[in-house]
């Protein structure tokens, strides 16, 4: 009776490999910061606005390291449970089935919680022994203890952008990771970046990094955050296949971000002003 | 027999000490502070001279103790004068004063001493005897003989004095209570008077008694006053005239007396006869008007020609035998023709006389205003005109002096804005509307003047019959359309201005108020539709657009404020953009283009110039290049008289100001000119190269500018015109001579030096220095050359500094002409210092009694069922922190209620979700319900097949509520409920402690807020506590010094709880209103709010809120609440609670219900 379901099929490790070179260009010393932690044991803590390349980076650094990714969203309904393993049904019987982060231990994968804060505090208390030297996981249904072996590293990801107290990190976690700080790339790389990911010319990848340096403008004056770089690529991405280039801007730099009309109309003003 | 020792005692003298316990021994029903006050003036006596003197008093006493306090007052300096024999003569005149009245008495010892240190006894006898005398004929003129009169006597010469008296006794015989007053006065009458005068003015007097006693008080009263201005010589004449005019009353007579001193003092002999002959003449028609010109002349005597004034009063007289009342309007507005004597000539006068006699016939009321302004209106219309005016001012006074008057006063203003030739267009619509109603006329000119602001006289007509439209309606909804429809056409045009009329005729068709507001622009159907014809675009729908432009393009938070904040002399709306620091001023409306688009841009295209200024240039030079330029200016203009004002090594600055660079021209006005328009089009150059999609519409802008700019002066002028043309990349003008054209020419060459991507504001002044050679080869020396500044396209910006008068203490004039091209933008000005505030209209009264702290003032719109509709910004919410009082109330409180409170709270705490809720059953979970999979194996046997809902999923289930509670502490709180002498708002008070005591238990979120209101203008509403404040002794005081006050202006205490739980960060969010009774203020008229409007308007509120996914629920402790609380709460549900009394223990309950 034992017939897998399909949707709940293991993925072996393997998959998480990641084998061909993501595009990634280095804005400071992180390549070099990341490998010393890794080397060291260390946790890691990205600290970034949405959207300026964590997450390329974790793939970049994976793919670096030879190691397994595994990278869990982590979302306001995430429990324990799911980061762990639980029980499942098959047929008659029960079979325990890992959650994402004992399998990431125990193959010694990257495991990255992508905005951690998202999670519920009482959840990613699970971490806290895996971020100390001793290295483990106890799963208490199963009783027993997986011992982290030295390849298996986590990371988490964090934006301080939000500033709400709900959505702050306990200190208690905070103090377990050492942080590495991203922002959008200056000019020049970001022109660079996002001409490489959307294939736009330099011209218009200009132009789309000049009018998203106009917009960060508005951080703390009316927007949370300013316009990230992947926005910038979709629209590049939107020019290339043909969409007018004002109106790609509109798409996916102007409405995204706000719903406030008066800045809309005035992020409309500065793409007009900017885009021939 | 007395002892020797008793003898030597006798001779001794007392000392104060020791007479103050004599006289207590002697008088022990004397108050110790009097016996101080008195003892004072026996030392120097004896024991023997203080004993005869203390026994005399025994005799005093018996008249009572205010005689004998009088008497130990003045008989020891008697004695003392006098000597123990006279004194005994003294004390037998005392004797026979005290059978007279104590206040006799007291007058007695009060003047005795002074008369018998100048004058001796014999002369207080006598001053006595004739005082004896007056008292028989009457007490009361006794006392005021006795009381004043012994100052006379001293003076007076003894025969003098006694005519005096004699005078006085025979006014008693008349009146006693004048002979009082006469007595009174007598010492200054007899200073100010010499007999002959004295004489008349007591004829006068006794004259006065027989018409009114009381006016010959009033004259004897104001001698001392009014006398003394006059000149001596001139008394007798004034005292003469005065008795004759007596003839007619004594309402002129005293009108005389009282302006006497002006009077005598403009006038000479002849022309006060002139001026009594004047008044006599009009004292025979009209005693009235006789007083009021008297009243009215002295402050125009230096102007009028009396003769003048005689003809005018002359044919007044004439004209209104038999109308006293136009009379007494007429004479004294005459008057007012003196103020403009230069402008008319005696002529004229008469004409205008006449006029207003005419006019005063008709309506007296009006016939000041009209005389006010008659001067002015003859000096500016025609001949022809001025009748057309005073004839439409009588048109409107026939049916309505007010209106008249305000037409009087207002109609020049207007009329002197129109040119002569339109007048008579203005006075033929004028008579169109007085055939309707002569206030119509006084409406139109009272709003001709806010109408010509923007529109033509020609308009006018239609102006004029589109309010005749509404006239048949409702004549009222015409007035409303006279005085609003202005300010629309500032937005829209006349025929845009019909079909917004027409509309509102239609709404008014409908409901009458409706019509009343849309016309009153107070109703939201009427805004719209005028804001739908407003091609123009006005600043305040995109200040907030323009504000992120510029801060999206700089990175600096630059602030865009109307220029109509600004004190200005000029037109708002013809100005250039204006600059201070980083606040933009700009035209509070753009009509440049027809539609919105376009005239958007030129507000775009303005903050654009500015943002470019900011980007790109700077008016600080680094020191290097500076002294290369000062170097160049040096060599090619030394002037070593103006030893240059920059100082030569700077010690610490690493540049140097444009400004000082510019003061080395021989010119520097033109330098200026000449750097500000390459440097605005160098910085124009920049934004077109770095923001290259405004390029079109810069210079599609420009174009339009330049061709709609005049034709420029000769001379320089026409250079700079040139400049600024050739700057922006266009040709220059036609037709200029043949120099400025080769100039133009070579500038023209030498342009493309700025238009470079490296360039800076160096590279203007470089150039510019270059064209300045150029210009002063050609048209120098330029030193003295004046020349009218150069005013810059529209949208470019100039500096707050230039729009200032030029300071004359300013050493360097040209820095304004610098600041009208190059403004300086600082981006480190705080940006919140310069925002504008919310400004309340009308500080709170509760605020100001109670020195109450003002958060702010909120304007919001409210519903007004007459109309259908709501009116717009109609009631203010004044938010307020009470402030002082302490928290004892609120600690008597938790005493008071100590077993509830930790009972509510137990209950509370178990109300609190645990974290987590177990769900069985569920298709996915973290566990294995055991249950569910046993069944499933069981079913499963039986060949069923359910593998559904085998887990158990622990969820959790947050509590996330935010209430607002909202108290209502109208005055109708103040009622005393129950025996212990408790209001509903103590109750209330008691409920939010306790709920708040609750809630804290809980942990769910809360704020407290109290609300009362007088009138639209001033709903107040308290904060006692915010969502995001904790519990504190703060919140404690607040709620404790609350008390009732005002009405229940409910909806928009409603609205502002709206606002504040829309920025509560919760899932549900409720409302919870604690009241006593229907919501209604006191206003009257349309700002009433009560019965059915106010209930409407309290609905729509809550119903604003439910559209939000807000909660309301309304508690009241109103015992018989009627309909309202259905007609209000019927959708969200109310409670009425019938024991106010039990509502503390109540809420926390209903609280607890509402929220599970």
């Amino acid at each position: 009776m034992a017939i897998k379901c399909a949707l709940s099929e293991d993925l072996p490790v393997d998959e998480y490999l990641i084998t061909e070179e993501p595009y990634y260009v280095p804005v400071g010393n992180e390549v070099e910061v990341f490998m010393a932690a890794y080397r060291n044991l260390l946790p890691v803590n990205l600290k970034g606005p949405t959207g300026c390349g964590k997450t390329r980076f974790m793939e970049y650094m994976a793919w670096k390291l030879e190691r397994p990714l595994i990278t869990i969203a982590c979302h306001e309904d995430l429990t324990a449970t799911d980061l762990v393993g639980r029980f499942l049904i098959k047929g008659e019987e029960v079979e325990w089935s890992d959650g994402p982060l004992t399998k990431a231990v125990r193959s010694g994968a990257i495991c990255y919680l992508d905005e951690v804060v998202e999670a519920r505090k009482d959840t990613i208390v699970v971490i806290h022994p895996l971020t100390d030297d001793r290295r483990i996981i106890p799963i208490d249904k199963l009783g027993i203890v997986v011992k982290a072996p030295d390849e298996f590293m986590l990371t988490v990801s964090y934006n301080p952008g939000y500033q709400s107290i709900v959505k702050d990190m306990k200190q208690s976690t905070r103090q377990r990771f050492v942080a590495i700080d991203f922002d959008y790339p200056p000019a020049e790389l970001e022109k660079q970046i996002v001409a490489h990911e959307s294939h736009v010319d330099k011209k218009v990848a200009g132009s789309l990094v000049d009018i998203g340096q106009s917009i960060r403008n508005f951080k703390h004056h009316g927007l949370e955050e300013g316009v990230s770089t992947r926005l910038l690529i979709y629209a590049g991405k939107l020019i290339q296949e043909g969409i007018e280039a004002k109106e790609a801007c509109r798409i996916a730099m102007a409405k995204p971000i706000t719903d406030n009309p008066d800045l809309q109309k005035s992020i409309d003003e500065i793409i007009a002003a900017i885009m021939e | 027999m007395s002892t020797p020792a008793e003898d030597i005692n006798r001779q001794k003298y007392v000392n104060v000490e020791k007479s103050r316990e004599i006289i207590s021994s002697y008088f022990p029903a004397l108050e110790s502070s009097v016996v101080s006050g008195i003892a004072p003036g026996f030392t120097g006596l004896n024991n023997e001279e203080l004993e005869i003197i203390l026994h005399a008093g025994k005799g005093a006493l018996r008249r009572g103790i205010r005689v004998l306090i009088a008497y130990l007052g003045d008989a020891p300096h008697v004695y003392k004068t006098l000597g123990k024999d006279e004194f005994e003569n003294w004390l037998i005149l005392a004797k026979r004063i005290s059978k007279l009245s104590v206040s006799c008495c007291e007058g007695f010892f009060d003047s005795s001493l002074p008369i018998i240190e100048k004058r001796g006894l014999a002369l207080l006898e006598e001053w006595t005897n004739t005082g004896i005398a007056l008292s028989d004929q009457n007490k009361w003129i006794a006392i005021a003989y006795f009381k004043h009169t012994g100052k006379v006597t001293i003076s007076a010469k003894p025969e003098l004095f006694h005519e005096l008296v004699k005078k006085g006794s025979e006014l008693g015989e008349l009146n006693v209570k004048v002979s009082e007053a006469y007595f009174e006065k007598l010492l200054s009458i007899h200073y100010l008077l010499t007999p002959d005068e004295f004489i008349l003015l007591h004829s006068i007097t006794k004259k006065m008694i027989n018409i009114h006693w009381l006016t010959a008080i009033e004259l004897i009263n104001l001698v001392e006053k009014k006398l003394p201005p006059v000149p001596q010589s001139r008394i007798k004449e004034l005292l003469v005239s005065m008795e004759k005019l007596l003839d007619f009353g004594e309402l002129t007579a005293m009108a005389l007396f009282r302006n006497a001193g002006s009077i005598t003092q403009k006038t000479d002999e002849k022309d006060f006869q002139n001026l009594m002959e004047i008044a006599t003449d009009l004292a025979g028609t009209d005693t009235k008007s006789s007083k009021l010109f008297l009243d009215m002349i002295p402050q125009y005597l230096d102007e009028l020609d009396l003769e003048e004034v005689r003809e005018w009063i002359d044919k007044g007289i004439y004209s209104f035998t038999d109308n006293k009342i136009a009379l007494r309007a007429f004479v004294p507005a005459s008057a007012e023709l003196a103020k403009h004597m230069e402008k008319t000539d005696r002529n004229i006068r008469s004409v205008l006389i006449d006029n207003g006699i005419r006019l005063a016939d008709i309506q007296p009321e009006c016939v000041e205003s009209y005389f006010e302004n008659a001067s002015d209106a003859y000096d500016m219309l025609s001949t022809e005109m001025f009748e057309e005016w005073v004839g439409t001012g009588e048109g409107i006074a026939i049916q309505d002096p007010d209106s008249a008057s305000a037409y009087y006063e207002n109609s020049l203003r207007v009329l002197n804005k129109i040119l002569p030739e339109n007048r008579a267009e203005i006075f033929r619509i004028a008579n169109m509307l007085l055939s309707k109603e002569s206030a119509l006329t006084a409406s139109f000119f009272a709003n001709l003047g806010s109408f010509l602001k923007t529109n033509s006289v020609e308009n006018a007509v239609f102006w004029a019959n589109t309010g005749l439209k509404v006239y048949p309606k409702d004549r009222k909804l015409a007035f409303e359309f006279f005085e609003n429809s202005p300010s629309l056409l500032e937005k829209m045009d006349i025929e845009e201005l019909e079909t917004w009329t027409l509309k509102g005729i239609e709404t008014a068709k409908e409901l009458k108020n409706a019509g009343k507001a849309y016309f009153a622009l107070e109703s939201r159907s009427s805004i719209e539709m005028a804001e739908k014809f407003t091609g123009a675009i006005s600043l305040k729908n995109v200040a907030n657009v323009l504000r992120y432009y510029a801060l999206g393009l700089s990175g600096n938070n630059f602030v865009i404020r109307s220029m109509a904040s600004l004190p200005l002399q000029f037109d708002a709306q013809q100005m250039n953009p204006i600059i201070a620091g980083n606040t933009i001023y700009l035209a509070p409306r753009m009509r440049i283009y027809e539609n919105e688009e376009d005239n958007f841009r030129i507000y775009k295209l303005s903050v654009m110039h500015e943002v470019g200024h900011e980007k790109f240039s700077s008016s600080d030079i680094p020191l290097e290049q500076a002294h290369e330029i000062i170097e160049k200016i040096k060599r090619k203009y030394p002037l070593p008289e103006r030893e240059n004002s920059l100082p030569e090594k700077e010690q610490n600055t690493e540049t140097i100001n444009l400004i000082d660079i510019l003061s080395l021209f021989p010119n520097p006005t033109i330098a200026a000119t000449i750097t500000g328009l390459l440097e605005d089009a160098r910085v124009e150059y920049m934004i077109m190269n770095t923001y290259r999609g405004v390029r079109s519409e810069l210079e599609e802008i420009r174009n339009k500018m330049l061709f709609m700019r005049p034709g420029p002066e000769k001379g320089i002028n026409e250079f700079m015109e040139g400049l600024l043309r050739i700057s922006t990349g266009h040709a220059p003008v036609v037709e200029t001579d043949e120099s400025i054209k080769i100039m133009l020419k070579k500038v023209n060459n030498l342009m493309d030096g700025i238009f470079q991507r490296d360039s800076d504001t160096f590279t203007s002044l470089e150039l510019a220095f270059d064209i300045y050679i150029i210009l002063d080869s050609y048209s120098g020396p330029l030193e003295q050359i004046e020349y009218n500044m150069l005013k810059n396209l529209t949208y470019r910006g100039m500096d707050i500094g230039a729009t200032g008068p030029t300071d004359p203490m300013m050493t360097k004039p040209y820095e304004n002409v610098i600041k009208n091209f190059i403004p300086e933008t600082e981006s480190d000005l705080t940006a919140d210092e310069e925002r504008p505030k919310e400004q309340a209209t009308k500080r709170p009264t509760k605020a100001l009694d109670k020195n109450w702290k003002m958060l702010g003032s909120y304007r919001y719109d409210e519903w007004d069922s007459n109309i259908n509709d709501y009116r717009v910004e109609w009631s203010t919410v004044n938010e307020i922190e009470p402030v002082g009082g302490n928290t004892s109330y609120y600690n008597r409180a938790l005493e008071r209620y100590g077993n509830e409170i930790s009972l509510l709270k137990s209950t509370f705490t178990l109300m609190k979700p645990e974290d987590f809720r177990k769900m069985k059953e569920q298709n996915d979970g973290t566990e294995i319900d055991i249950d569910a999979f046993t069944e499933s194996l069981i079913a499963k046997k039986c060949g069923l097949n359910s593998d559904d809902g085998l887990y158990i999923r622990w969820d959790k289930h947050e509590r996330d509520v935010a209430t607002l509670f909202l108290i209502d502490v109208s005055a109708s709180t103040r009622k005393i409920l129950g025996s212990d002498g408790r209001s509903i708002l103590d109750v209330e008070k008691d409920s939010l402690i306790i709920m708040s005591q609750a809630l804290e238990s809980i942990g769910d979120k809360y704020a407290i807020y109290a609300f009362s209101g007088k009138s639209r203008e001033d709903v107040e509403y308290f904060v006692i506590k915010d969502f995001d404040e904790d519990q504190s002794d703060t919140v404690a005081r607040r709620i404790s010094i609350l008390e009732p006050a005002s009405n229940t202006r409910l909806g928009p205490a409603i609205r502002h709880s709206i606002k504040k739980l829309e920025q509560a960060r919760a899932r549900t969010k409720m409302l919870i209103l604690l009241s006593d009774g229907e919501p209604y203020d006191r206003s009257r008229g349309e700002d009433s709010y009560q019965g059915d409007l106010a209930q409407e308007d309290t609905r729509i509120a809550i119903e604003e809120g439910r559209t939000k996914g807000m909660h309301f629920f309304c508690i009241t402790v109103d015992m018989n609440p009627g309909d309202y609380l259905d007609n209000i709460f019927s959708d969200v549900g109310y409670t009425i609670i019938d024991d106010a009394l039990a509502l503390p223990e109540m809420l926390p309950l209903l609280y607890r219900r509402l929220t599970t």
